[in-house]
């Protein structure tokens, strides 16, 4: 399913001038980027920059009132969210949106529902195994702490074995240690091939994580490149610094 | 063209009165976000009011009108605080499921105080002219001219005073209204009184156009909120826009089609209108249907359980054992009346699987319940010999086909809009069943023979019906089991939990909302079908608004997703009424305080009630324990 071409500089998903607006307000004001198979690609910015209203237009959630999300080259703009996942791209909430009522093994299986109930169950084991979370199993999400909440969303995301995968604010609530492993599993996981975009506010985190990393403000781009140029771009630290003093 | 004419007089004079209730219902809506389905019973108390003022005190109209209108808005104070206060954390939907219990309790009331004879007020304007061959009445001009006043000081009272704003500012954003002082239970109050003033008004107004009765009121108000869905719910205009439409519409239906098609045509217009144009003929705006249903939107509705399968085999076996010795029994009512409760309990099952995986509440569960019971008795008319097995998957059919058409076009709808599609749903179907008369007998109904088992084997007497109905019971509650443990059941409950992250997940919101609907529709097809078999007998009232009520009452009584609550509600809503000799006045009232109590007391059933109560006993004991340590460790400091 995956092409293996991790070198090619083809973007496998491509967004391309995408505007999403509220009223008069212009939430995402022409948002471009592309992220390339095997990477991690950030996306940060100052509250907000636009960065979940993107994640939400980008998954068909929302509606863009322009531009383009193209993945593996085809159109995603104007199908809902359930065709969006079928075509290989899921994401993870910046409120984790888990089933209370289910137990996590069944929060794991519904995505994979269609291919009957032990595969999925044995996918779900796979998957619990690799994000470390195998003794949560069989507990009713509803009584997790919140950063297993937050692991057990994105092990719900890897369960189809996606092309990309969106995560919003993974970090948030999660330990130090816990950061880490996730920053391993993130990197773990790109190196199969999977894309990544990580949305997070914890700087410090995406730029561990992330090969290229895009900053948002009011909606729009202001900086793309590595992390160590983003970390010394002079806007990215205006706008960062310039809403501290405020 | 002169009868065209005369219909639309006839049609703005009713459509006025509709437009003045349909104002009633959007004061409150607009404000607290309730739906008030008890003004009808308001207003017929203000109606028979008048009357003894005008009668037995010799009062004249005015003096009459204003008592009653004052009257019928300290009612509705009384009921605006009952909300406010004592359902202060419910959610608007709970509050107007709480407003069909009041509506069912003042029916009694109004019963008992003012009796079951209809009455006509007194006209002060009893005579009629003609203009141009247009016929006027002088109290048909008499109405048409107060409620125009009513409509023009109630937009007065909207645009002009400082309630109004309040009001509106309430209406159109609740927090920052209460940020810059609007206090919500002052103007909730003050909005819950001069909607049930504006209410108690219409009544006397009809009760001297019409007649004063117990359900023409209810009527009006159907029509009114059928105006309100042709007007765009909601807004002050939509009413009034709506209440003329409907008016003149039914009017001319009346006039060119036949009288006793016009419910049909007006209910078939709000279902149409629901369909096509959502928001209303007038409506921009679209409606804010949430993207988030299920739980957190409708608190103290009951949390959908995932009926589990039994914990304790010994009480399962005992509630079994129980139900198989019952004819066996020194039973106190007759053993149909145990048919009809389990019977019963299929159709609770099936709303209750609907509350507990949509979300949605149905008002319309009566409807399928029909469809079904009407299906086996058109079966059993024409194929007499047909085995009751068929008759009973045919009845369950049929009504999934219903529940699949409606399922479909109320896909958008969402709380309070979805319950009033199945509200319209009850009176398409009755009115369906009453027209066509040379199949279904019309109001008459019709009578069925007994069960045919296979071939030749007839099940006769009340004692093989009876085991006839626990058997389809047990098989509706394992197959409930089964379906909520399969991938159908994982999506469903998925859909309610979490749609947004359903539907990331490639859960379609939409198609799983629609597949629940049906397989709720055909239980309670089934269930319908049943009681056919059971009565032997199948009128178009059978199974109505009232019906439906007493439903949800069970499924909120034995709490969803629970097998032996839905038993016990069924037994709590099939044999009260035979208990009390079938005095429905005594009925409606105690159900009607049932209703209230319950969602102010315990929303997820007595069950969940008892639980909680036990989960609070044994928080306070552990938080006595670690206060108990803590001291003994400060002790030792």
């Amino acid at each position: 399913m995956r092409t293996e071409s991790g070198a090619s500089a083809t973007p496998l998903l491509q967004v391309e001038d995408l505007r999403v607006t509220f009223g008069g307000v212009h939430a995402v004001d022409g948002l471009s980027f592309g992220v390339l198979v095997g990477t991690v690609h950030g996306l940060i910015g100052p509250n907000g920059a636009g960065k979940t209203t993107a994640l939400n237009a980008i998954t068909g959630l929302q509606k863009p009132a322009s531009g383009s999300v193209r993945l593996r080259g085809s159109e995603l703009v104007g199908r809902n969210a359930a065709a969006i996942m079928h075509s290989g791209m899921t994401r993870t909430f910046q409120q984790a949106q888990l089933w209370g009522g289910m137990t996590v093994l069944q929060n794991l299986t519904v995505p994979l529902l269609k291919q009957g109930r032990q595969a999925a169950t044995d996918r779900a084991h796979k998957v619990a195994d690799l994000l470390d979370f195998v003794p949560l199993l069989d507990e009713s999400a509803d009584e997790l702490p919140f950063g297993a909440r937050r692991i057990v969303e994105v092990g719900r995301a890897v369960m189809t074995d996606p092309d990309v995968m969106l995560l919003d604010e993974p970090g948030a609530g999660l330990t130090s240690s816990e950061k880490t492993r996730l920053v391993g599993v993130l990197r773990g996981l790109a190196e199969q091939g999977m894309a990544v975009v990580l949305v997070d506010h914890d700087m410090e985190l995406v730029m561990r994580a992330s090969v290229t990393v895009t900053v948002m403000d009011t909606g729009r781009v202001i900086a793309e490149g590595p992390p160590e140029v983003i970390r010394s771009d002079e806007k990215v630290i205006d706008t960062y610094l310039g809403r501290g003093e405020a | 063209m002169s009868l065209t004419i005369q219909l639309v007089v006839d049609g703005i004079i009713i459509g006025a009165v509709y437009a003045v209730v349909g104002l009633g219902v959007v004061i409150v809506f607009r404000t607290t976000n309730v739906l008030n389905f008890s003004q009808g019973a308001v207003a017929t108390i203000a109606g028979y009011l008048a009357w003894n003022l005008m009668e037995g005190s010799g009062l004249p109209y005015g003096v009459a009108l204003v008592v009653a209108m004052l009257v019928g808005g300290l009612l509705g104070l009384a009921i605006g605080a009952l909300v406010t206060f004592v359902l202060v954390r419910s959610s608007p939907l709970t509050k107007s499921v709480a407003t069909l219990g009041v509506f069912l309790f003042l029916g009694w009331v109004a019963r008992r105080v003012f009796g079951d004879v209809g009455q006509v007020l007194d006209r002060p304007f009893a005579g009629s002219f003609e203009v141009g061959g247009i016929f006027f009445s002088g109290h048909g001009l008499f109405v048409a001219v107060l409620a125009f006043t009513a409509i023009g000081a109630t937009f007065l009272l909207i645009e002009k005073t400082r309630l109004g704003l309040a009001m509106r500012a309430l209406a159109s954003d609740e927090e920052t209204a209460r940020g810059h002082g609007i206090s919500l239970v002052v103007t909730s109050l003050a909005a819950w009184f001069f909607a049930s003033a504006l209410g108690a008004g219409s009544g006397v107004l009809v009760g001297s156009f019409i007649q004063v009765d117990h359900s023409i009121m209810n009527i009006v108000l159907l029509y009114s909120i059928a105006a309100l869905v042709v007007g765009g719910f909601g807004t002050a205009s939509g009413a009034v826009v709506g209440g003329l439409a409907v008016g003149i519409f039914s009017s001319l239906m009346s006039g060119f089609a036949s009288p006793s098609y016009k419910n049909t045509f007006v209910f078939a217009l709000i279902l149409a209108i629901l369909i096509f144009r959502p928001n209303g003929l007038l409506g921009k705006a679209a409606i804010t249907v949430p993207e988030t249903v299920g739980g957190e939107d409708h608190p103290r509705l009951p949390r959908p359980g995932t009926w589990k399968l039994p914990r304790s085999v010994l009480s399962t076996a005992a509630i079994a054992l129980l139900i198989v010795a019952i004819p066996f029994l020194p039973h106190p009512f007759s053993l149909l009346s145990y048919s009809v409760m389990l019977a019963t309990a299929v159709v609770v099952v099936s709303l209750s699987l609907l509350m507990g995986y949509s979300g949605e509440i149905s008002l319309g569960h009566g409807a399928l319940v029909t469809v079904g019971a009407y299906t086996t008795a058109l079966i059993l008319a024409q194929f007499p010999g047909t085995p009751f097995w068929i008759a009973l998957l045919a009845s369950a059919a049929a009504a999934a086909i219903v529940g699949a058409g409606l399922g479909l076009v109320t896909l958008r709808l969402s709380g309070i809009y979805f319950a009033i599609a199945t509200l319209a749903l009850i009176y398409v179907v009755q009115e369906v069943a009453l027209q066509f008369r040379e199949f279904t007998g019309g109001a008459a109904g019709i009578n069925i023979g007994s069960p045919v088992l296979f071939g030749d084997i007839v099940l006769t007497g009340d004692r093989s019906i009876y085991y006839m109905t626990a058997v389809i019971l047990a098989l509706v509650l394992a197959a409930v089991v089964v379906l909520t443990r399969s991938p159908i059941g994982q999506r469903w409950t998925a859909v309610r939990d979490a749609p947004i992250a359903a539907e990331s997940s490639g859960v379609s919101v939409k198609s799983n909302k629609v597949s629940a609907f049906v397989v709720s529709s055909a239980i309670a097809g089934l269930g319908g079908s049943l009681l056919t078999y059971i009565v032997t007998f199948v009128s178009p009232f059978d199974y109505d608004l009232f019906y439906s009520i007493f439903v949800i009452l069970a499924v909120i009584l034995g709490g969803s997703g629970s097998w032996a609550g839905a038993i016990l509600g069924a037994a709590f809503i099939s044999l009260v009424p035979v208990a009390l000799s079938r005095s429905s006045g005594l009925t409606d009232a105690l159900f009607g305080i049932a209703l209230v109590l319950l969602l102010v007391v315990a929303p997820s059933g007595l069950r969940g009630f008892v639980e909680h109560r036990r989960k609070r006993a044994e928080q306070r004991l552990t938080t006595f324990a670690a206060s108990q340590e803590i001291d003994g460790a400060a002790s030792e400091n």
